[in-house]
């Protein structure tokens, strides 16, 4: 299927965008895309719905996931200062552990989405690419 | 191990100037080789989008590697214990928005500043103003941090302590940042950071391999000998000896951290340095590695500190804790060593206030001057040119302002371009990105009313006035308990980029909306590269 086509100029854009927008000439003077895609067919076509919603379903609920785990353990800090005192190894408390513990979770996470991005998402980035007769970014 | 301190300062004054003379002249040959004149605004603002995320995670990395987070987080854990390690976590995880949120997105809408994110299908002058306003008040008071503890480093390692001779070495660093800037723009800001940043983190895990292996690579027994050589004994182990009296302004802090940091401008426009989102990605990965590794090495440095050098000794030392890791770097390696963290330390400085200037001047002369003056039609020759008058202004401005704040409490500066951050910026961007409702009355009410309120609310905290630490300790006009307003500023800023848009137009304009969503997405259409 081909989705590529003339792009429509949106008037504001001409004026606005200069500089930012597809249309945008390099300092040279040369349009950049020779021919700018029409980006109304690529937005409704079902693999760039496929493309956001993966990218939504995993960045969304990830960020909430962080978020209210670096939370919890910024309020433990703040509140139960006992608890995150209790001497665990040797004087190794809790409280160490579970700062280790955001740092383990942090590097978890960016592998786990940086492996999710490059299965999921880059292939799929490709495809409405290719669909639109552009070439891999 | 015997610390010998010196009277007033640490270590040998000229070897540390030596040591620092030496990176200052091979970074700017640096700087002078690897630009080659380049006059393009994609030269000067994103160095043509050519480094590789590798490199861009290295000096994103770097960006944040600053004097205040090394000397301070270290300093911090050595005197106070966990409470700087609680600290130092925000850090690492404020990454992850970059990561998940901002970073990819960000490289393939916009080509040089926030403001081509944000005012992309919005009205382009008022918010381009808008985007303009809040990275020029967040950068200076970001920068304002920088050299003010510039101050404090050149009394600690230079035995520099009357306020003309710190003066004086405020405006060497700072015209030695600028012509970083002026010569090597965005490229050679970067390799700057590069440079730095392996520099710093072979640093710290060389002391810290060195220290755990002196204590038989036994973390509890560090924190035993920490224990016995503070004053503070076993608190220093468990959250409170910081922060413990006033919790909520503890939490306040905290989010404005993880909020704020991947929201600064000066951090934004590195994702422009790549040549693509994979690279983005990329970038931040490296830079999440990097910073993990980073402050777990802080975190042995900083009870490495309380055990060698001992708290009492760190709090006489002339810069208090921020001596902590040049205290420790000459007990276990000698004067050479701490010629090397010292250096390191300036460095650090000068590369971010390097980096901060270039995101001012670019969102000046682009979103300002290019934007918003010329209506986007100029000559890039004349816009570089403008660019780099803007860096030369801010960085004058920068080095008056670090004079005059020389001596005020950095932490707290930091603290406070990070909420203003994460309070104007953070929603907006999202927004931008994510909603497709969101207009340009969403964008000014989100952009001013996160700024607004943020500001308003520090002007009548007890940063202020009406406590013996105020800037203002005399008079008593704070009526907002809290130092950091990031707890109520940031939901807000959220709040007013709703409301806002739900008063504007609907549809503004479809057509941008839906090339920004593609472009976003896919970077169709952000190839500058040919």
């Amino acid at each position: 299927m081909q989705i590529g086509g003339v792009g429509r100029i949106d008037p504001q854009l001409e004026h606005g965008l200069r500089g930012t927008g597809p249309a945008a000439a390099s300092p040279g003077g040369e349009p950049l895309d020779q021919q700018a895609p029409d980006c109304l067919a690529i937005e409704s076509s079902p693999e760039f719905a496929v493309l956001r919603s993966r990218l939504r379903r995993f960045v969304f609920p990830m960020t909430f996931v962080f978020l209210s785990w670096y939370l919890t353990f910024v309020l433990l800090a703040a509140y139960a200062h006992d608890f995150m005192g209790r001497q665990v190894l040797g004087l190794i408390t809790v409280g160490m552990l579970l700062g280790l513990a955001q740092f383990v979770t942090t590097l978890a996470i960016t592998f786990t989405y940086n492996l999710y991005a490059k299965r999921k998402l880059d292939p799929q980035v490709n495809l409405v690419r290719a669909q639109a007769g552009v070439g891999p970014a | 191990m015997n610390v010998v301190l010196a009277a007033d300062a640490i270590g040998n004054p000229i070897a540390n100037i030596a040591v620092f003379a030496v990176f200052a002249v091979g970074t700017l040959a640096l700087v002078y080789r690897v630009s080659r004149g380049g006059t393009s605004t994609a030269d000067y603002y994103a160095a043509d989008s050519s480094f590789t995320g590798a490199q861009n995670g290295i000096a994103l990395s770097g960006d944040f590697l600053s004097a205040a987070s090394f000397l301070g987080i270290a300093g911090s854990i050595a005197v106070h214990g966990y409470d700087g390690f609680v600290y130092s976590v925000g850090w690492v995880v404020a990454w992850l928005v970059g990561l998940l949120l901002i970073g990819e997105l960000l490289r393939n809408t916009g080509r040089f500043t926030m403001g081509d994110v944000i005012a992309y299908r919005m009205r382009q002058r008022p918010v381009r103003a808008a985007a303009a306003v809040s990275t020029l008040v967040i950068s200076f008071f970001y920068m304002l941090a920088q050299m003010a503890g510039a101050g404090g480093l050149v009394a600690l390692l230079l035995n520099i302590t009357d306020r003309a001779g710190q003066s004086l070495v405020i405006a060497v660093v700072g015209l030695i940042m600028i012509s970083y800037v002026l010569v090597g723009g965005m490229k050679g800001t970067t390799w700057v950071q590069i440079v730095k940043a392996a520099l710093l983190l072979l640093c710290v895990t060389t002391i810290t391999v060195f220290l755990l292996g002196a204590f038989g690579f036994n973390f509890s027994s560090i924190l035993e000998k920490a224990v016995a050589n503070n004053p503070l004994g076993d608190a220093i182990l468990k959250p409170g000896t910081q922060y413990g009296r006033n919790e909520l302004d503890f939490v306040s802090l905290a989010l404005a951290l993880v909020l704020g940091i991947c929201s600064l401008p000066h951090v934004l426009i590195r994702f422009y340095t790549v040549p693509n989102a994979v690279q983005a990605r990329r970038s931040v990965v490296w830079a999440i590695c990097t910073m993990v590794v980073f402050y777990l090495c802080t975190l042995v440095i900083g009870y490495g500190a309380s055990a060698l050098v001992g708290s009492p000794a760190i709090l006489q030392a002339p810069s208090g804790e921020n001596s902590a890791a040049p205290l420790l770097a000459l007990a276990i390696g000698g004067p050479v060593l701490l010629g090397v963290v010292s250096a390191v330390a300036f460095a650090t400085i000068l590369a971010v206030v390097a980096g901060l200037t270039l995101a001012a001047s670019a969102s000046f002369a682009h979103d300002v001057y290019a934007n918003i003056i010329k209506g986007g039609r100029t000559d890039p020759r004349v816009e570089v040119r403008v660019a780099r008058i803007t860096a030369v202004v801010v960085g004058a401005l920068a080095i008056l302002g670090g004079i005059l704040a020389n001596g005020q409490n950095v932490a707290f500066l930091v603290a406070l371009a990070l909420a203003l951050a994460a309070s104007a910026n953070l929603s907006t961007i999202l927004y931008a990105l994510f909603w497709k409702r969101f207009n340009t009355a969403g964008a000014l009410w989100s952009l001013y009313g996160g700024l607004g309120s943020c500001l308003l609310l520090i002007a009548f905290s007890p940063v202020v006035s009406g406590a013996p630490t105020s800037i203002f300790p005399m008079v008593d006009f704070h009526v907002f308990p809290l130092n950091n307003p990031g707890i109520v500023s940031i939901p807000l800023s959220f709040i007013c980029g709703f409301v806002g848009t739900m008063f504007g137009r609907r549809n503004e304009r479809p057509y941008a909306q839906k090339e920004m969503e593609v472009r976003s997405l896919t970077g169709i259409g952000a190839n500058l590269r040919r």
